[in-house]
């Protein structure tokens, strides 16, 4: 289906469960090994550029759930470069899940696999749904990666992907920021 | 024989290769993000046409009618794929055990297993037959029987 030979796809497929091993355990000196240093995150607008700013924009969010990487479909381009549509659950330390899309580019280096674009979508979750920083009591930052990322990724998909959001028809004062195409 | 208390044996010849393991894995995902997505326009990219669908609270037989069993669904739930283990059956088609996780809109979730037999089509691997069985639910499920189990024995049995 995705034409992506399976030695690349398992080396992406660990990669992405990597990201999670890296984020959850605030290992930053481990980032470099799942992207690139110019790696960019969103597109639609850009939210930022470089692997330290991401580190600070991931870092600001509370470290109290856990991440998981599912359901990965690769798609090759005609560039050489990987497209990858993944999705993510947090377990907050409620006990309460959040799901989640994230779409990346990725490009094979002289080091293996990097990722150097990431989107990421909430999903399909609600506004009311409970940050990460509401969730984790003991560390109530301000700002919930997850949230402030998906209001962006949503107002870009609003644009985007216009069509398909009305045929969702999404109801009055919920977030739909469904994730519609690996391109 | 009670086959549950016997272990499986893993033989060679039932263990997918490497680029068969990741078609497969690929096509069970996608069904994840289809779902999701209500981008049905996918479901024969992923089914065969004569695919079936088994569940407690109903089945399907073809694309249109697996598609109308699915797509009622709460548009506010998330579908995730774990744990597939997979081996050949003898007939050359794969049979595929995963996990699935559906996240609900309130944050709290729903486990099950989809017990699949796979395809090797011209255009690819496709499910042909999937069966649904939500695990560790109280009462009885909506066709009065006991909620299914699917455990080695029942895989095995495919």
């Amino acid at each position: 289906m995705s034409q992506v030979a399976a030695a690349d796809a398992s080396e992406i497929i660990e990669l992405l469960a990597r990201y999670a091993h890296v984020v959850d355990n605030r290992e930053w000196h481990q980032a470099k090994t799942v992207f690139r240093a110019d790696v960019q995150l969103g597109r639609f607008p850009v939210i930022s550029s470089g692997l330290e700013n991401l580190e600070a924009l991931v870092g600001s969010a509370a470290a109290t759930h856990g991440h998981n990487s599912t359901d990965v479909i690769l798609e090759a381009r005609p560039d050489g470069t990987v497209r990858a549509w993944s999705k993510f659950y947090i377990v907050r330390s409620d006990g309460t899940v959040g799901s989640g899309d994230y779409q990346d580019t990725l490009v094979k280096t002289s080091d293996g696999w990097r990722i150097v674009e990431r989107d990421v979508s909430r999903g399909n979750r609600l506004d009311t749904d409970p940050s990460a920083s509401r969730a984790g009591s003991t560390n109530p930052a301000p700002t919930d990666f997850h949230s402030s990322i998906g209001t962006a990724e949503c107002k870009n998909r609003r644009r985007v992907c216009a069509a398909h959001d009305r045929r969702l028809q999404p109801s009055p004062g919920t977030t739909d920021a469904r994730v519609r195409t690996i391109s | 024989m009670d086959m549950t208390e016997q272990p499986v044996p893993r033989a060679e010849q039932d263990a997918l290769d490497p680029g068969t393991r990741w078609q497969v894995s690929e096509v069970l995902s996608h069904f994840a993000h289809m779902v999701d997505n209500d981008e049905w326009t996918l479901l024969p990219l992923l089914f065969t046409p004569d695919a079936t669908l088994s569940a407690q609270d109903g089945s399907a037989h073809g694309l249109s009618e697996i598609q109308n069993y699915l797509r009622p669904g709460d548009r506010w739930r998330a579908h995730h794929t774990l744990n597939t283990i997979t081996r050949f059956l003898a007939d050359g088609t794969v049979s595929a055990w995963s996990r699935f996780l559906i996240v609900e809109a309130a944050g709290t979730t729903i486990s099950g297993d989809y017990v699949d037999v796979l395809s090797d089509t011209a255009e690819g691997w496709r499910i042909r037959s999937r069966r649904i069985s939500l695990r560790n639910r109280p009462g009885s499920a909506p066709d009065g029987q006991p909620w299914r189990t699917e455990s080695f024995a029942t895989w095995i049995a495919e």
